[in-house]
């Protein structure tokens, strides 16, 4: 093993936490395989919270479930705290995962919580694993977690069916904290909250940030909830990284089409939109009218991931872009992240033009070529 | 940390309740049954042949006109005993592996499957005399090879149940947690896997009931005159055409028997039902979204 | 694209709400006034409990729908919106009774219909689609062949033409290449696809009606973008009203034309969705909307609504959300709250709805 290079985005004076350097994750065997994650880099500097954004199939819950050690990399490796956790086996990964220091909390804590265990037994599973026998120490420390999370331990001897959906998910949180961790993992920890209750716990993992100094990589596929919380936005589309940055600068501008779909597709309640989602995808008509050969390099095995839904996708997007550094502490994988939105511009200008009047916004597809 | 069944829920529920009743007079019978017999099982009677119900005979009488409710309490004790003992040997060959092949790997999941497989083909009244030739005939060792080949049984479903459960997310939430292998059996399978196992017992004790009939019907095991539950239905059954309703009398005994085990295995399944959580004081419950499923409803509405 | 003659002749029979149905054309996005136009699908003061009759868990909804209105109903979970739309479709859960109130849909009493009845307004007048189309569809035969074997039963097409007409809605719900969707079985089709392939069996025999119960809800953003794009585009082209259920007040604000808010199994706001966006009136809306993640990107504080919601059946003395009201006075708590008409056809359920806080409370935001 190399010692770990440095991650991008995080100087050397504050050593990454995690650093994922270039993961490959295959899923199934044989001709089911199919590769889920490619060359995915990702550095998480401590105290940090990362909004990890991506569609089902992007492969971000396979990413957290690859750092956590549920699923082994084809390539590449995961460091954590200066171990290359990625690499352990049996005896040694069960004394690493003993320390409780990277810690994933699952997105539906009906599943993830044992339905026959009390509250007092499930928080408390971690310490009891740590090797703590005492029996007042260990409910001292659930006591204190389950107060982290702002729940007494009136719920302690309840089971998971007998508490709300919210508590559930703070019982989850809970759990994770009981064995004091550096970073947690949460995969998808609201989309099954209604609004209050998930801003709740996004308040709530913000204040763990602030008060334990926890390093957090919230996964998402709602960019918007992650708008009051994340400090970094990192995107991830079939498997890949597509954009990477400051979550202010990303809102403000998007340097890749996708992060911008993304964006103009979030439901607003006010219709104030530059761009809707139909100006950054390309319809049917549009991709049957693209010259023969370009369309053949487009939907090649190694185009761009984004290409077949891309409106802006010329001839170099027939090869996959790296991700490269674009702005201070920002990168991105597009060929063209420089001109696609004046190429957008463009394309709302001529639409406006075009429809005058007509309400209708134009006819949307499933936005995949053959 | 709480205890696996309680008791005391599982007795809220009337079924339970009556299950246990029978349980218990079953249990008498099996340590009495030959002494409270009204009268002796093996007297021969050729003058009452086949008599149906009545007051002298309560209920009827066989082929050679002994008495049937004499001969089914004197036939208990054997019955039962020989049932758990084969059941005994199952449950214990094949639950053990059967949860163990699940965190054992693919290799031996692989050779206990196959030995599953081969078990399930074999034969059982040959394999059968083929054990008491070796062992020596005797009620005890008849039940050996009866216990043996009801192993695969309780394999398969104990492995089908831990295969559920150990895929469980919370059981990798365990995992990540440093949990070894034993701590997941231990603490998160076990219990969930148990009431399978205790339902397939109960299903299992009747098919052992009538086997101990069948190889009694073969010189094997029960010699003839000892009367046993399975061997008053067996000789029932050779004379459907003369009693066609001799048949009811011991089966609805094993029936009653065999429902009131998988009426007690139930209760321990379903303790977590509406009747427990509803004795619970009462926390705020409310469903977390509408994305539950509907069943989960149901549960976490009750208040 | 339009498919105009799909209803078979017997079924084409006027009833009431296809006399002023669009026949073609989109209608004009402001809702037409109330005078004008008949409902297509009205609810008068539904009650509907829970548990057998043990907790009352709607309490006297009333709303309509009129041809070509896009109604979205929000509210928490637990807030009634999903009973109230299962009610309409005639398909509430085991245990569900409707106690009170009426259901009329195009002038037809829907509390008492039989199961024939339920049979001829199913699909020919009402179509649903539900949040997990997978659940609905069946897993081991073509999606095509579900499609057209309704059209088969319900419009008695033949084999050949209930085949074409499949392709033809196919296409008209925007599925990409729907000769080859035609022959792929669910599990081939992904979640966006396969909600499209419900809806184009909802639309199949040109209901008058869609109902969505959280239809989007388990969608990417990117797809549920692109099904209410849809929703939207079938409402101007067959003049098809929708019955939008969501717990997302942004994406009910995004594709309705009047919102509907539910909490705790009343209705406390309702009006035209811009007036309900810009203008709540209800103190509960104000708060739904100051946590509801509204689709601007701007870091903002994470505000949440303190407390909780009564429980489903918990009877209460007035106003149902002063427990958790910034703005409760005694007037709240001391009897029913009855709805105020604020402005046209903006209904709220508040006594302090006219005060001048709520504007004040406004203009802070």
């Amino acid at each position: 093993m190399t010692a770990p290079a440095p991650a991008p985005h995080i100087s050397p004076q504050d050593a990454p936490l995690l650093a994922v350097e270039s993961l490959d994750v295959i899923l199934g065997r044989g001709w089911r395989a199919t590769q889920v994650l490619s060359g995915v880099d990702l550095a998480i500097g401590p105290g940090e919270i990362v909004g990890l954004v991506g569609e089902t199939g992007s492969g971000k819950t396979t990413l957290a479930r690859t750092v956590a050690g549920l699923v082994s990399p084809a390539g590449g490796r995961v460091v954590f705290e200066g171990t290359t956790i990625s690499a352990l086996r049996r005896g040694a990964r069960r004394a690493e995962r003993r320390r409780g220091h990277l810690q994933l909390v699952f997105q539906d804590p009906l599943r993830s919580l044992d339905p026959d265990m009390t509250v007092a037994g499930i928080v408390g599973e971690g310490v009891r694993l740590q090797g703590e026998t005492d029996g007042s120490e260990i409910r001292r420390r659930v006591v204190a977690a389950l107060g982290q999370v702002g729940l007494d331990d009136s719920l302690l001897p309840r089971t998971p069916a007998q508490i709300s959906g919210g508590q559930r998910q703070r019982v989850a949180i809970a759990r994770a904290l009981a064995t004091e961790p550096r970073l947690l993992i949460c995969d998808e920890p609201v989309s099954a909250l209604d609004a209050s209750n998930r801003n709740y716990i996004l308040r709530l993992l913000d204040q763990l940030r602030t008060s334990l100094g926890l390093s957090i990589v919230i996964i998402s596929h709602d960019l918007s909830s992650l708008a009051g919380i994340a400090d970094r936005i990192v995107v991830l589309y079939r498997g890949r990284i597509v954009e990477d940055g400051p979550v202010d600068q990303v809102f403000a501008a998007p340097r890749h089409p996708y992060t911008a779909l993304l964006m103009a597709s979030a439901p607003s309640v006010r219709h104030d939109r530059e761009l809707s989602p139909q100006q950054l995808t390309r319809t049917v008509a549009e991709a049957v009218a693209l010259p023969e050969d370009l369309l053949a390099g487009l939907g090649g095995p190694d185009a761009c991931v984004f290409a077949p839904r891309c409106a802006f996708a010329a001839a170099p997007c027939a090869t996959q872009p790296p991700l490269v550094p674009a702005g201070e502490r920002r990168s991105v994988a597009c060929h063209r992240h420089d001109e696609w939105m004046t190429l957008a511009r463009e394309r709302a200008a001529a639409r406006t033009s075009d429809r005058n009047g007509d309400r209708s916004r134009g006819r949307t597809t499933e936005g995949q070529l053959a | 940390m709480k205890r696996l069944i309680g008791p005391q829920s599982v007795l809220r529920l009337p079924s339970a309740r009556i299950a246990i009743v029978v349980l218990l007079g079953i249990a008498v019978l099996t340590a009495f049954g030959s002494t409270l017999a009204p009268q002796n099982p093996l007297t021969i009677n050729a003058n009452a042949l086949f008599q149906g119900p009545g007051a002298h005979h309560l209920l009827g009488t066989d082929y050679l006109g002994r008495d049937v409710l004499s001969r089914l309490m004197a036939g208990t004790r054997l019955s039962v005993l020989t049932a758990l003992e084969a059941v005994g040997i199952g449950l214990v060959l094949g639950t053990g592996p059967g949860i163990a092949t699940v965190f054992l790997g693919r290799w031996f999941d692989f050779a206990a499957n196959r030995v599953t497989d081969a078990l399930m083909t074999l034969p059982y009244i040959f394999f059968a005399v083929a054990v008491t030739a070796a062992l020596g005939n005797g009620l005890v060792q008849a039940m050996v090879p009866v216990g043996i080949l009801l192993a695969p049984f309780f394999f398969r479903i104990t492995r089908a149940a831990t295969l559920e459960h150990a895929r469980a997310q919370y059981v990798e939430a365990a995992e990540l947690m440093g949990a070894s292998k034993l701590h997941v059996v231990r603490v998160h399978v076990l219990r969930k896997v148990l009431p399978t196992i205790a339902v397939t017992t109960a299903s299992m004790t009747a098919a052992a009931l009538l086997a101990v009939s069948f190889l009694t019907f073969l010189g094997i095991g029960v010699q003839p005159p000892a009367p046993t539950w399975g061997g008053v239905l067996s000789s029932d059954l050779d004379y459907l055409a003369q009693a066609p309703w001799a048949p009811f009398i011991p089966g609805a005994l094993i029936a009653v028997t065999v429902g009131a085990l998988n009426a007690l295995a139930d209760a321990f399944r379903d303790r977590r039902g509406a009747g427990t959580l509803a004795a619970q004081p009462g926390p705020i419950i409310r469903t977390h979204s509408t994305l539950e499923p509907a069943d989960d409803d149901r549960q976490s509405q009750v208040a | 694209m339009t498919i105009d003659n799909l209803k078979s002749p017997d079924l084409a029979a006027p009833h009431p709400a296809t006399a002023d149905r669009p026949a073609t054309a989109g209608r004009p996005a402001t809702a037409p006034s109330a005078a004008s136009t008949t409902d297509l699908l009205r609810l008068d003061d539904l009650h509907i409990s829970v548990h057998h009759g043990a907790a009352t868990a709607v309490r006297g909804i009333s709303l309509g729908i009129r041809p070509g209105e896009i109604v979205g109903l929000v509210g928490e979970s637990g807030s009634g919106k999903t009973l109230t739309c299962r009610a309409a479709l005639g398909v509430l859960p085991d245990g569900c009774i409707i106690d009170r109130g009426s259901i009329t849909f195009a002038g037809r009493d829907l509390t008492t219909l039989s199961r024939r009845g339920w049979e001829d307004v199913h699909g020919s007048h009402m179509g649903a689609v539900f949040q997990d189309p997978a659940s609905y569809l069946n897993p081991s035969i073509t999606v095509g062949h579900q499609l057209a074997e309704v059209l088969r039963v319900k419009l008695g097409l033949s084999r050949r033409a209930a085949r074409q007409r499949s392709v033809e809605l196919f296409t008209a719900v925007g599925l990409h290449q729907p000769e080859h969707v035609f022959h792929q079985i669910p599990a081939e089709l992904s979640g966006g696809m396969l909600q499209r392939v419900m809806i184009a069996i909802a639309i199949s025999c040109d209901p008058e009606l869609l109902v969505a119960d959280e239809a989007t809800t388990a969608l990417d953003v990117t797809i549920q973008a692109e099904v209410i794009e849809l929703l939207r585009r079938l409402r101007a082209e067959r003049g098809l009203a929708v019955l939008f259920v969501s717990h997302d007040l942004a994406v009910v604000a995004e594709l309705c034309d009047r919102v509907v808010v539910f909490y705790a199994g009343e209705v406390v706001e309702s009006g035209p969705a811009a007036e309900i966006i810009e203008r709540p009136r209800h103190p509960y809306t104000q708060a739904l909307l100051r946590v509801a993640s509204v689709g601007d990107f701007r870091r903002r504080e994470l505000e949440v609504i303190s407390g909780q919601p009564p429980q489903v059946g918990e009877d209460i003395t007035g106003c149902r959300f002063a427990a958790r009201c910034p703005a409760a006075a005694d007037a709240c708590r001391s009897g029913p709250i009855a709805p105020v008409t604020v402005d046209a056809q903006h209904e709220v359920r508040c006594v302090r709805a006219q005060e001048a806080w709520a504007a004040g409370e406004l203009a802070a935001r």
